[in-house]
């Protein structure tokens, strides 16, 4: 049962997104070149694939029963960890590589060594999520900051504080 | 032909080259044995940087990586019972046996031997079919292209398992999110909603990192994934002489299979080794050993693992269609460089199509030497803790995300990818679908509108133009597949 309402909210789902885009692209203007369907032509048929698709999974929903994709222990999880990419995102911006990565090496690495080692004493996984840390963001930035050359974020914050 | 093969031999056999080889060989096995990783894994991780490679050589990089993959993918399978890859999955049903009975070694000799084996003629009929299907290709046109387009989709729809369906709607989004940006014939901004950040599209790498790397990671927490431990001794490895010489028909048999299912788009490892077990123990006179320690059932899943190498390599490099995930991978490392793969590629970059040959067949060499001389090391492999790979994964993508859209907004899309590659996992929606025509969009709307601008007739050119005609009945009719079986099936009963 749990399948069959799963199948009508995604047909509700894509047919908002493509109304959505429908709308949207109804907006663009037309093309000057004789022949040309034009820029509307190629979200026009995706919005088209995805009502269809939307309106198949409204009527004709699959039957067959299947298991919970995740528990409601493991969307916890999930959520936290996702939390955890939305905080990089952030602190990314705003304090840049140098503070983001040793902050959030140390924070991933303790819990899965909650997972992986589960027999090692708190105090034990912390020092080395720390060390780990450590070496990981000195390595990564050797990598890509002095091998690469590459221009990682500074920081919004610490730019205005400078 | 055998001046660029040498000319990149020359490229390997310096010491950056060796280097190159060397490492993606190592890593693309132990990413490969580890159960959940793969070798796609640190190749999407290392697309961001590999635009500071060179391109030849970071071609070789990618290759080598992608060979030590698919090798390192029994490991798993035979120690563990957990399939490395999902191109392993069949070697568990016969390789974990032969752990389980004491005698690891066997299983992986022979598994070693057979993807090697498996690996060197499927890429000398790669490197000969390219050429053919290049020169055929150069003479195609808009129609052609845009109908091969539209077939290459519609075999991942229809040969792969799963709701029809829910294939169209990845192919319906991937439409949608591949016309954000600016419109590939007349440069119009299209969908970017007033954001600078989109005038440009919505890069495949962001896309790519976190539908496979932060996604993979994420679910890999939420499911407690505790890494493998074990404690099984591996000794040195023995040549199984006897085992091959046996199964000499087998090995054949399987190689076929696997190069041509390779070289279908959208089916890939995990069905032609399945595929090839089938018919094998189908065919066994020891049909009732199989499962519980035959050695012919480790042999046919890896001889035909390997064989879809050079298979997948066809389509991507002769017509710029990829074969599967990983194909898609090494267009982007091309597109890095401003290098579009497809007929003309063996004209204008030769030495790049001959070097990723090349640098397949000595990456299996490395790999063979690797696999031989390093087998006692195998638990080790699969035994690397997790909890210092993973956050180091993920890390590595986001700053890949930054580097590759030059901005956080890079990193933004990265996280939304995670979110949409969750949601579609939820609602069971195929990624494979979804990338393949996310990759395939701008060439077939270009294809599309260029064929309607030089068309006299309109759309009736697509159907009045024979190759383009076969392209577009051959995708109706792997699409009315999915109707008709369940039909006849029903009929027989």
């Amino acid at each position: 049962m749990e399948k069959l309402k799963k199948d009508r909210l995604l047909g509700i789902i894509v047919l908002v997104i493509a109304a959505f885009f429908a709308y949207f692209t109804g907006k663009l203007g037309a093309t000057n070149f004789e022949g040309d369907p034009g820029p509307k032509m190629f979200p026009y048929m995706g919005s088209i694939i995805m009502a269809l698709c939307g309106i198949m999974l409204l009527v004709k929903p699959e039957k067959k029963e299947k298991g919970k994709f995740l528990s409601r222990d493991e969307l916890k999880h999930a959520a936290l960890l996702f939390g955890i990419y939305v905080l990089f995102v952030v602190m990314m911006k705003y304090l840049g590589f140098v503070i983001t990565a040793p902050i959030v090496l140390f924070i991933v690495s303790f819990l899965f060594s909650k997972i992986s080692d589960p027999d090692a004493a708190t105090k034990k996984r912390i020092i080395r999520s720390l060390i780990y840390s450590a070496a990981v963001t000195a390595a990564l930035y050797l990598v890509y900051v002095v091998a690469l050359d590459a221009k990682l974020p500074s920081g919004a914050l610490l730019k205005l504080l400078r | 032909m055998l001046n660029y093969l040498l000319q990149s031999l020359g490229t390997l056999c310096s010491f950056t080259g060796i280097m190159y080889i060397l490492i993606g060989s190592v890593a693309g096995l132990l990413f490969g044995s580890l159960p959940g990783l793969s070798g796609g894994t640190i190749m999407v991780l290392l697309l961001p940087i590999s635009y500071k490679m060179d391109p030849v050589l970071a071609m070789a990089l990618f290759m080598s990586i992608h060979i030590g993959s698919t090798c390192g993918g029994c490991i798993g399978s035979i120690l563990l019972g957990i399939p490395g890859t999902s191109g392993s999955i069949a070697t568990t049903w016969d390789g974990y046996e032969f752990t389980k009975q004491g005698d690891p070694v066997r299983a992986l000799s022979a598994a070693v031997v057979c993807n090697f084996i498996g690996t060197i003629p499927s890429i000398l009929i790669a490197m000969a079919a390219c050429r053919t299907l290049a020169n055929l290709g150069v003479k195609l046109g808009p129609w052609e292209y845009a109908a091969m387009c539209f077939c290459a989709v519609c075999m991942v729809i229809g040969l792969s398992k799963g709701n029809m369906v829910k294939g169209f709607v990845g192919v319906g989004l991937a439409v949608l999110i591949a016309s954000i940006g600016t419109d590939p014939i007349n440069g119009s901004v299209r969908l970017t909603f007033g954001s600078m950040d989109m005038y440009s599209g919505i890069n495949v790498i962001n896309i790519m990192l976190g539908l496979y790397a932060a996604k993979l990671i994420l679910l890999e927490y939420a499911r407690r994934s505790r890494g493998a431990k074990t404690n099984i001794k591996v000794r040195r490895f023995k040549w199984p002489g006897k085992d091959l010489k046996d199964n000499i028909g087998n090995m054949i048999r399987s190689f076929v299979t696997g190069a041509f299912i390779g070289f279908l788009p959208g089916l890939g490892a995990p069905t032609s080794t399945v595929i090839a077990y089938a018919n094998e123990k189908s065919l066994a006179k020891d049909s009732e050993k199989w499962g519980h320690g035959a050695i012919g059932g480790v042999i046919a899943p890896e001889i035909c693992n390997n064989a879809g190498i050079g298979g997948a390599m066809i389509p991507m490099l002769a017509l710029g269609i990829p074969g599967d995930a990983i194909m898609v991978q090494f267009m982007a490392v091309m597109s890095i460089h401003g290098i579009t793969s497809g007929p003309m590629l063996m004209k204008t970059n030769p030495d790049m199509v001959y070097m990723l040959f090349t640098a397949a067949m000595v990456a299996a060499v490395f790999v063979l030497l690797v696999q031989t001389l390093g087998m006692p090391m195998f638990p080790k492999f699969i035994s690397f803790p997790y909890h210092y790979l993973y956050p180091a994964i993920i890390v590595v993508s986001f700053l890949g995300s930054y580097m590759t859209a030059g901005s956080i907004f890079g990193v933004i899309v990265t996280v939304c990818a995670c979110a949409l590659g969750l949601a579609m996992d939820y609602f069971d929606i195929p990624i494979m679908p979804f990338i393949m025509t996310y990759i395939l969009a701008s060439l077939f709307e270009k294809n599309v509108r260029q064929a309607m601008n030089f068309s006299l007739v309109g759309v009736q050119e697509f159907f009045t133009r024979p190759v383009s005609l076969i392209f577009i009945i051959a995708g109706v009719a792997v699409l009315g597949m999915h109707f008709v079986k369940p039909l006849i099936s029903k009929v027989r009963e």
